[in-house]
């Protein structure tokens, strides 16, 4: 309480304006945040993404594969194994055979089992066991300190978790692997994996090879292992036949992001091989490709509409591609997916063999690039947001963006905590008095409805297990029981007002202090959350201040007319984080998925269910924290702004 | 006249002194062996003997190289030994090489006994630039200090003395230009003998692995060390694949000749070597073209001097089958690297297999720089079968002292029959001072790799490497100081600038105007 004991006069100089403007400077400041974001892809502020790091040179290496014989060979063979014998033979010891037997590099298989986190419903068992496939190919000349990785899946899993099998994806390890062992400009050792069960294959392969324990994915212990990891690319391609354009994916596990140069590297040697090359699903206006120019324009609508796309698939945390896991050991990685265009010149059948060769070019010259790096990726970007494959929004960009959104909760809390600890006269009798009367109404009143708030937090961190546990007893599938629970607890939220009154027996002295001191509390932890956010997951936390912050003031707006204060606690059950985000996701299925939400209304919660599900068990098993992280810290603050808009 | 005539005379006296004196021999020898896939392997070994009487102290060195002797004379050297690689020896394919080197470079000197041990430590410190002033290296140890005082390992079948003294520097690869001054210890240079396959040195940094080695050892002949004895053993090992040279897709055989190894043969022998022979070791493992003047259990041997005699050159063409066995298996495989890292600290772990079905008993050095920060209370060995801790025979530690030396850790262990036991330690993350960083790129920094010396009643102890690793340290953004200093440069411009302008100008003292006169001033310029 310094603060009382202090020169209040200069303070309370500070207060008086602060009351004044202080409304109009939290508009102001989130509109302007609002508006400065969506300045950020306009040509103003936004900047051409550049190689830093001058040691990759892309593209002055000349390529080395001049066919795509042997790898349409390659492709056959791994296509009629598919196709005979219902797509058994298939599998990781098939490839094992190929690197060792035929391609003769070094090679091994590792199993490893998935054992399920919680209960899982009646159709899926325990354990999963899979196989997983390695090899080296070994620099010739270097003492093997360093490497890099290549993977393919095995399977890709399509919409409604349809398996097709990433032949193509595969067939490049073969040309990469055959190249790796017989020419002599490797400085790094050249790794191959190719994983089972996509995603979990992937983190059981990388746990074993350094050896990080994971709660639910055992992985045999490695054979043997090459140098420290500089790099990593994850090839997925569906179809050989239909490609002519390459998409990235560079999202990773809990919102880490690879270095920039990685992928400006890349998206260089697409221009210089004249090959389209984008980021996942980008929206361009007019769908040609920029390598016709020499400086790609700035389109200013596609680059907000890219950038909120990439946003989404960062907020989650959880990785959409194997790429993801390497970034949690600091591994520069990204997933190479083959696509096709329709309206494009070059989708002529006689084209293919053309956009083939071109495809393995660019993998086989990004891989050189990589292994002219004389130190590890440390130039460029590591915090960054693509507004297109050419344009890049660094961290000092869009970082005011989100202090400007925060900023009217930042007021609030200004204000309040000056009006409870200033506005009075520093008299030291009053202030005792003051003091302690705050303290009586913390413990009676303030403290038991954050605990309140915060038990709901750990039972949902605890209990999903148990949730599911229940659900079983009951013959529900995992996923409804799931969603069910979660929903039951947020229910239980909103009805705790009513508990409260009702438990309370006496009446409530007010006080407009303690009032004050509430909101300023729940405030206060609010920001901290956020901001903490903000420096491990920008997307997520802004799209968590965009929306409570103004929510926030709202709640602890004490409103006199009935109508409006209707309208407040209808805004603050819709600000239930369930709802919140399970509206943010069909958003973006509605603009980046092709999904109409109100065609398809009917399957719009069973949709949710599923994915919900996937999320938690995905979060669970590659422990990714932003499951953890909402429970047990927006879902008590929002539980407690619920509970004080009822005073 | 007289002068030029006394002096071929010295000449002569000089050959007959020596003659009389001293039996100066070297020996010359090419050991190949084949391996699997193709591969082929190079072994030179140049072994030269002097008995040099006490008195003389490199006046007369007769054929030995001055160069060395200096050094050895002078620091007091009795045995030394350098090895300089590039390229890893892969155990696993290739079996046991003839003499074992770790990536980059080793060195050890055993120094004479009646050397006290701080005269020991800065005669380490000197030899060491002065070998690497002679071989071009830049083992620098003052700054990066890397040596340690073995007690178990290294010196092959012997007591170990305190004098010795050992460091390896993974990141000092060896290069063209250590060669050049490697081959000029030769007595007949790359111009004569089996060292003439070196004379296209371009061809040799094709390989997949070049090693060369240099030991010297100062032999005393009797009790008294009246007389002593110098022995330099120069060795060369080179690995190549077959069929990237010869560009052949055969699948079952591959057929290749020295020449088109080396692009030059062997057309005389050096005169001064007493023994020129190449060997070849083909166990059925392939044919050779060139019938062999003897055969010594199924090894191959050509002696140059009788071969040459009657024929031209030397350049066998040999015909290798590609599926072979390697005929020396490495008794117990290494594999060593990273585990469990995190922000702040991270465990090394080595497992060591025993391939055989016997005991095998083994002695583990570890020498990890300062900046990693181990702890011996972490060390945990292993058997990685049964999953219990073993005890070992005995350990050695010797913690590390920042900037001065690094930690050492010797573990004798016994194998079990098949078993692979691991030795587990964790290391923090040390801080470098900002110019402690070296100036060359940043791959991160090297963990010595594990030197194993597997010890054996019957026959010689076998060393064998693990592999390096790197492990990154926290680093500054070294670009930070080159904006402070941009900046810094700014701020003074604009400073000094202004205060060179303001202390170097000129005042004086103008008549304030009034304004009917500024406007008549203003006026009067319209008037021009």
């Amino acid at each position: 309480m310094s603060l009382l004991n202090g020169d209040s006069d200069k303070k309370l100089k500070l207060y008086e304006p602060l009351e004044k403007f202080g409304p109009l400077l939290s508009l102001v400041g989130f509109i302007a945040g609002v508006v400065y974001f969506c300045l950020l892809p306009h040509q103003l502020l936004v900047h051409g993404t550049y190689i830093s790091e001058n040691a990759l040179l892309p593209g002055l290496v000349s390529s080395d594969i001049f066919s795509t014989d042997a790898i349409f060979n390659f492709y056959d063979y791994l296509k009629n194994n598919y196709e005979t014998n219902g797509g058994k033979n298939y599998n990781a010891d098939l490839i094992h055979h190929i690197f060792s037997n035929q391609l003769k590099i070094e090679s091994y298989t590792q199993s490893f089992n998935l054992s399920y986190p919680f209960y899982a419903s009646q159709d899926e068992n325990m354990v999963k066991t899979g196989k997983n496939v390695y090899g080296f190919g070994r620099a010739q000349r270097a003492d093997g300190t360093e490497s890099i990785v290549v993977s393919a899946p095995l399977f890709l899993t399509g919409k409604k978790n349809k398996q097709t099998p990433n032949l193509f994806g595969v067939a490049q390890l073969f040309i990469l692997a055959d190249l790796a062992k017989n020419r002599p400009y490797w400085a790094k050792d050249l790794i191959f994996v190719v994983t089972d069960m996509g995603q979990i294959g992937m983190q059981a392969w990388i746990n074993s090879y350094f050896e990080t324990e994971s709660e639910f994915i055992k992985g045999e212990n490695l054979k043997t292992r090459g140098g420290s990891i500089q790099a990593a690319l994850n090839l997925e391609f569906k179809d050989i036949n239909n490609i002519n354009k390459l998409e990235m994916k560079l999202e990773g596990a809990n919102g880490k992001l690879p270095n920039l140069d990685l992928f400006n590297t890349i998206i260089r040697i697409c221009k210089s091989l004249q090959f389209q090359c984008s980021l996942e699903s980008e929206i361009s206006e007019n769908n040609e490709y920029h390598y016709y120019y020499n400086k790609a324009p700035v389109q200013h609508i596609p680059g907000i509409l890219n950038t909120i796309n990439m946003m989404f698939k960062q907020s989650t945390g959880v990785p959409n591609s194997l790429n993801g896991y390497f970034i949690n050991h600091r591994i520069e990685a990204l997933t190479i997916s083959g696509s096709r265009i329709a309206s494009e010149k070059n989708s002529k059948r006689s084209h293919q063999k053309q956009n083939v060769l071109s495809t393995i070019r660019i993998i086989e010259s990004t891989l050189r690039s990589v292994n002219n790096l004389l130190e590890r990726f440390h130039q460029s970007f590591f915090f960054y947001l693509l507004s297109s494959s050419h344009h890049y929004i660094s961290i000092g960009m869009y970082m005011p963006s989100f202090g400007l959104l925060i900023l009217p909760v930042l007021i609030k809390v200004l204000t309040l905590w000056f009006s409870i600890f200033l506005k009075k006269d520093s008299n030291d009798e009053k202030s005792t008095e003051l003091s302690s009367s705050i303290m009586l109404n913390l413990f009676k009143s303030i403290i038991p409805k954050f605990l309140v708030s915060g038990v709901f937090g750990i039972v949902l961190y605890f209990g999903t297990s148990y949730f599911l546990m229940f659900g079983k007893k009951m013959n529900l599938s995992a996923k409804d029981a799931l969603i069910n629970s979660y929903i039951a607890v947020m229910v239980n939220i909103l009805g705790m007002p009513i508990i409260l009154k009702t438990l309370s027996t006496r009446k409530e002295h007010r006080n407009e202090t303690s009032e004050k001191l509430k909101k300023l509390l729940v405030l206060l932890s609010l920001t901290i959350f956020v901001g903490t956010v903000s420096l491990l997951n920008f997307s997520l936390s802004f799209f968590i201040a965009i929306f409570y912050s103004p929510i926030s003031l709202l709640a602890v707006q004490d409103f006199s007319n009935k109508f409006l204060r209707l309208l407040q606690q209808i805004a603050l059950v819709l600000s239930c984080p369930l709802i919140y985000f399970s509206f943010l996701y069909l958003a973006y299925l509605n603009f980046y998925e092709n999904f109409n939400i109100l065609r398809n209304y009917d399957q719009m919660f069973q949709l949710l269910s599923e994915k919900f599900y996937d999320f938690v068990l995905l979060s669970k098993i590659s422990s990714i924290w932003t499951y953890d992280m909402i429970n047990l810290f927006l879902v008590p603050i929002w539980s407690a702004l619920w509970l004080i808009s009822f005073n | 006249m007289i002068l030029k005539f006394l002096f071929k005379l010295s000449i002569l006296l000089n050959f007959i002194f020596f003659n009389c004196t001293s039996a100066f021999t070297f020996n010359e020898k090419l050991t190949v062996n084949l391996l699997p896939n193709s591969n082929a392997y190079f072994f030179f070994e140049f072994k030269s003997i002097w008995p040099k009487s006490a008195s003389n102290n490199f006046e007369n060195y007769d054929l030995f190289p001055k160069r060395l002797g200096d050094i050895v004379s002078k620091f007091k050297v009795d045995e030394l030994s350098l090895t300089l690689s590039q390229g890893k020896w892969k155990y696993n394919e290739w079996g046991l090489p003839q003499k074992s080197a770790p990536s980059g470079s080793e060195l050890w000197t055993v120094f004479d006994e009646n050397l006290s041990q701080l005269k020991i430590d800065s005669n380490w410190l000197q030899s060491s630039r002065a070998i690497s002033g002679l071989f071009g290296l830049s083992i620098n140890l003052q700054e990066n200090p890397n040596t340690v005082v073995p007690k178990y390992s290294v010196v092959l079948n012997k007591n170990q003395s305190e004098n010795i003294r050992y460091a390896s520097i993974p990141n000092e690869i060896f290069c063209t230009e250590n060669l050049t001054p490697w081959i000029k210890l030769l007595p007949c240079g790359k111009n004569k003998g089996i060292a003439q396959l070196l004379k296209n040195s371009p061809k040799l940094f094709e390989s997949h692995y070049f090693m060369a080695s240099l030991f010297f050892k100062r032999k005393c002949n009797d009790q008294a060390c009246s007389s002593v004895q110098f022995e330099l053993v120069q060795t060369l090992s080179l690995v190549y694949n077959a069929d990237l040279i010869t560009r052949q897709l055969d699948d079952e055989e591959s057929t290749w000749s020295f020449n088109n190894i080396f692009q030059n043969k062997i057309t005389n022998v050096c005169p001064v070597a007493d023994v020129t022979n190449v060997l070849l070791n083909l166990k059925g493992k392939g044919k050779v073209t060139v019938m062999p003047t003897e055969k010594r259990d199924e090894m191959y041997v050509y002696n140059l001097k009788e071969l040459l005699a009657s024929s031209k050159d030397f350049n066998p063409s040999i015909v290798q089958k590609k599926n072979i066995q390697v005929s020396e298996k490495v008794p117990v495989s290494l594999h060593r690297y990273i585990t469990d890292k995190n922000e702040i600290n991270f465990g090394i772990k080595t497992l060591i297999k025993n391939e055989n079905d016997q005991e095998v008993s083994i002695v583990y050095l570890d020498t990890i720089p300062w900046y990693f920060r181990v702890y011996i209370s972490s060390l945990v060995v292993k058997d990685e079968d049964t999953s219990l801790n073993i005890k070992p025979d005995l350990i050695n530690f010797v913690p590390g002292w920042d900037r001065k030396k690094p930690h050492h850790l010797e573990v004798k262990l016994t194998l079990k029959p098949k078993s692979v036991y691991s030795v587990y330690i964790r290391a923090d993350f040390g801080y470098l001072k900002w110019d402690e960083f070296p100036p060359d790129v940043n791959h991160g920094f090297y963990i010595n790799p594990v030197l194993l010396t597997i010890k054996s009643n019957q026959k010689e102890d076998i060393q064998i490497y693990s592999e390096t690793l790197i492990m990154n340290l926290p680093t500054p953004d070294f670009s930070m100081p080159y904006n402070v200093i941009c900046l810094t440069c700014t701020v003074i411009a604009i400073g000094f600038g202004s205060l060179h302008n303001f202390t170097t100008r000129k005042f004086k003292f103008i008549q304030q105007k009034n304004l009917k006169e500024k406007l008549f001033e203003f006026l009067k310029k319209f008037k021009k």
